[in-house]
């Protein structure tokens, strides 16, 4: 499979849960309704020396210098514009660098810290909810922030003409015409629906706020850490240090540099040659080799573990997998030790067809499903399958290591009687030719809270359906523990509806995959990682210096 | 026995006082009948390409209506037809169209003009570096084997070509980054073109992706060159010349290359449109900014506009350098001029 072919679209990142990471940003603690009960996780990669790689940890930081990253970049597609940095990681990269969100990233537990929103509150039944800003921070240009930004945000995002990432956010869950300023930092936004777990939802690509009246991005206009300096599209982008950040004394580095290179040698020869600082997506094989030389390797390797994964959908809608005991079935049927040591090489972690392990919410006390080909058959059995089932997996080189998942998977299903067929498509098809109505698919996602995951893929209306389940008692457990502002309340709903999810839902959560990285040894300040979000510990490229 | 002066047909007056020029008009007039029928077949070849530009763009954040507004500025809701036309009568005027990728985007439409402009440079450069190269090169080096034919160093430098020639460009293009980036560290191993430059910036850059360009052609022009040069010196005149004590470099190089030279400008004029496809592997390799990664990108982004319009412009290029090389061999050939 060539990566240089399909690189250059969305690639989701893989992240494994790694250990807790203490985050070396001080920002001000969560408030609303998030929880930042973070229950700790077990440790990532196997075969490492340690979960992040061998990219050194501690040190002084250094001021100054331009930090060169290479990134596999989008060709023509890449933009500037925040709102749509979803599809290139070299995007995504921009807009944390130019732009701040509402809230920050996930960190490496799952918890959502405030950004730009200093507070978030919300009424008792969490149907209205109260933003305010932090005060004294700057737009690049030198204007403060204020309460118009954030509405002018959110009406920009809400037209379908913006392409904007998050445009399913206002118009599935806020009352955009009741929205109301309150005072010059404070917006208050009344709901559709009742969603205590608000901040979280402000929690991915896409949440980059943009200043009020911005209508074109030709020099984009943030909050962020970097000032935009220069861009040629599909090649490269430079950026200066934003004097006036609201973390002072933050960034170090005075320059940024983002450089596009779709192959992945290329990319790795540039990093290993020192033409550039770093190289996001190195591939598999090479991190491992470079992990096991140790300190004789010419790079380090940093590996951000994190929940993102890729991950196989069965259509609840389709026969035969309307019949819960097949799906069932097909979820005794994999074999997660044998997907993670083959596709992802040993990096990440087993997860027991739950989303989000290691993240607050997360019902660790359902029982790891283990791979049980004899019960598969039983259970097909019954649903009158007798080493007769055939189906039809699709797939495409959407992600690295999504066909060779879907390939031994295949493998293993036959195994056990079921003859699966591949049916490859181009990577660029994949969405929108029969997406979610696939008999049996796959999909791949971000680091999310698990409310973010589950309110985007189960509520009727919401952008990532990919199972087809339209089960009313599924809909409404997660509708209630969306709503539940209490703490230990909702962590009984979640738990509930986690158990019926793992009972009865379409979604086969096999494993995570890590992002791995290659850093020049001059690199300082990327671990700890403090976002299991992305590539390089989630940008925090304003703690980085090189020494 | 009187001869008559018959009155020929103007045209064929023309024709028979200007044979080198109707015959650039005739060919010419081929080619573009040819740019037309390839226009129709990269057009219905972009067609069947399942899923639209649309879609592919807005990938799995597929909302319907984002979907119908872009086809509609991509005119994707018209016929074939209709779609053909618009765009064949925007190309001839030289509106290459916008680019489908970038429309989202920036809210600035990307023309694809515009964003061809820089990698359609980079690319030319890097070619036509290699060309002028590859020229003088094989002449040399054909001359040379000719006049050593048999010796050893005619075996060492053919099979050093021909190896090189079997060698896929990505072999040879890492084993020169291994060599001269990693281990001697004297050439970058990616010829990246910093913020603000351009490619004659950093010259070092050049060299690798040349070098590996050179290697895939140059056997097939040295091969040439020393078989047409081996067997016109066999022939009468050069054995006259050399009988009449005419010295032996203006032998070579006044009577027999250049009577050598009409199926090797074939052979290099076939390597240089070779170029025009075959550059895309070698600047993949280095991470060159050029029309070969601009085009990859384009087809898997399903950013038909781009696509179209490349593949055009490349046919053109091909298409010309087909005229240019019949002309250069009627020059070098006098009697082709006026046989038919």
């Amino acid at each position: 499979m060539s990566e240089f072919l399909h690189d250059p679209l969305s690639r989701r990142s893989f992240l494994a849960a790694g250990m807790g990471a203490a985050a070396s940003i001080a920002i001000a603690a969560c408030g609303g309704g998030s929880s930042s009960s973070g229950t700790g996780a077990s440790t990532g990669a196997s075969g490492g020396s340690s979960a992040f790689g061998t990219a050194p940890a501690g040190g002084t930081p250094v001021r100054g210098g331009r930090l060169r990253i290479a990134w596999i970049g989008g060709g023509s597609s890449e933009t500037l514009n925040a709102t749509q940095a979803c599809l290139a990681d070299i995007d995504i990269a921009r807009a944390a660098a130019l732009f701040d969100g509402l809230v920050s990233y996930p960190d490496a537990n799952g918890n959502i810290h405030m950004a730009l929103a200093e507070e978030m509150t919300s009424n008792k039944t969490a149907t209205v909810w109260d933003i305010r800003l932090r005060s004294g921070v700057l737009w690049h240009d030198g204007s403060p922030l204020i309460a118009e930004d954030v509405m002018y945000w959110l009406n920009y995002i809400a037209n379908p003409k913006s392409g904007a990432c998050l445009n399913f956010l206002p118009n599935l869950f806020m009352d955009l015409k009741g929205m109301k300023k309150m005072d010059k930092l404070t917006v208050r936004v009344p709901l559709t629906r009742p969603m205590a777990q608000l901040p979280a939802m402000f929690c991915q690509e896409g949440q980059a706020l943009i200043k009020r009246g911005t209508t074109s991005f030709g020099h984009p206009i943030g909050t962020g850490p970097f000032q935009f300096v220069s861009w040629t599209p599909g090649q490269n982008s430079v950026f200066k240090r934003n004097p006036n950040y609201w973390q002072s004394g933050k960034p170090y580095l005075d320059e940024l540099e983002f450089i596009s290179i779709p192959d992945s040698t290329a990319r790795m020869n540039a990093v290993v040659t020192g033409q550039v600082d770093g190289a996001a997506g190195l591939p598999y094989p090479q991190a491992k080799a470079y992990i096991a030389q140790g300190s004789s390797a010419p790079i380090n390797v940093l590996v951000t573990p994190g929940s993102n994964e890729v991950y196989f959908t069965l259509g609840t809608a389709t026969k035969p997998f309307n019949d819960v005991r097949v799906r069932q079935a097909f979820k005794y049927l994999i074999d997660r030790e044998q997907m993670l040591k083959t596709v992802n090489l040993g990096f990440g972690e087993v997860l027991n067809d739950l989303w989000g392990k290691g993240l607050t919410y997360y019902d660790s006390k359902v029982p790891q499903r283990q791979h049980d080909p004899e019960k598969a058959k039983a259970l097909l059995k019954q649903a009158g399958y007798d080493n007769n089932l055939t189906v039809t997996l699709t797939t495409a080189p959407f992600v690295p290591g999504m066909v060779e998942a879907a390939t031994l998977y295949a493998q293993q299903a036959g195994a056990a009687g079921v003859n699966v067929n591949l049916r490859k498509v181009p990577a660029a098809t994949y969405f929108s030719q029969g997406w979610p109505n696939y008999q049996f698919g796959q999909t791949s996602f971000q680091a999310a809270p698990l409310a973010y995951f589950y309110a985007t893929t189960q509520l009727p209306g919401a952008p990532y359906l990919d199972t087809q389940w339209k089960d009313p008692k599924a809909i409404s457990l997660v509708e209630d523990a969306l709503a539940e502002t209490n703490p230990s309340a909702a962590a009984d709903k979640w738990n509930t509806w986690q158990q019926y999810d793992w009972d009865n839902g379409g979604q086969v959560h096999w494993g995570t995959g890590p992002y791995t990285d290659g850093l020049s040894k001059k690199v300082r300040g990327a671990v700890p990682i403090v976002s299991s979000f992305f590539d390089f510990g989630g940008c925090q490229f304003i703690n980085y210096w090189l020494e | 026995m009187s001869v008559q002066a018959v009155s020929l047909p103007r045209a064929e007056r023309f024709i028979g006082h200007h044979p080198v020029l109707s015959f650039a008009a005739r060919r010419i007039l081929w080619g573009v009948l040819t740019l037309w029928v390839v226009s129709i077949v990269v057009f219905i070849a972009t067609s069947v390409l399942p899923g639209n530009a649309a879609k592919a763009i807005l990938g799995k954040n597929v909302n319907p209506r984002e979907v119908l507004a872009l086809e509609r500025e991509l005119h994707l809701n018209q016929s074939l037809w209709g779609q053909y036309w618009y765009w064949m009568g925007h190309f001839v005027h030289g509106d290459l169209g916008r680019s489908a990728a970038s429309i989202l985007g920036s809210n600035s439409h990307e023309s694809v003009g515009a964003l061809i402009r820089a990698p359609l440079g980079n690319s030319a450069l890097l070619a036509g570096i290699t060309i002028a190269l590859l020229i003088p090169l094989s002449l040399l080096l054909g001359v040379l084997l000719a006049t050593r034919a048999g010796k050893w160093i005619d075996s060492l430098v053919s099979t050093s070509t021909l190896g090189a020639i079997s060698l896929p460009e990505f072999v040879t293009g890492s084993v020169l980054i291994w060599l001269f980036a990693s281990t001697l560290g004297v050439l970058p191993a990616v010829s990246l073109i910093g913020p603000g430059q351009n490619a004659l910036s950093s010259p070092k850059i050049l060299v690798l992706p040349v070098l590996t360009l050179l290697a895939a052609t140059l056997a097939q022009c040295v091969r040439m060159v020393r078989a047409g040069m081996i067997e016109v010196l066999r022939s009468d005149y050069v054995q006259a010349a050399r009988l009449a004590g005419v010295g032996e470099r203006r032998v070579l190089f006044r009577y027999a290359l250049r009577n050598a030279l009409a199926p090797s400008v074939q052979v290099i004029a076939l390597n240089a449109q070779w170029l025009v496809g075959g550059i895309v592997v070698t600047e993949t390799v280095f991470g060159y900014p050029g029309l070969g990664q601009l085009i990859v990108n384009a087809i898997n982004l399903r950013d038909i506009p781009t696509v179209q319009s490349v593949a055009m412009l490349l046919a053109t290029v091909y298409i010309a350098l087909n005229i240019v090389s019949d002309l250069i061999i009627i020059y070098l050939v006098p009697k082709l001029r006026t046989a038919q």
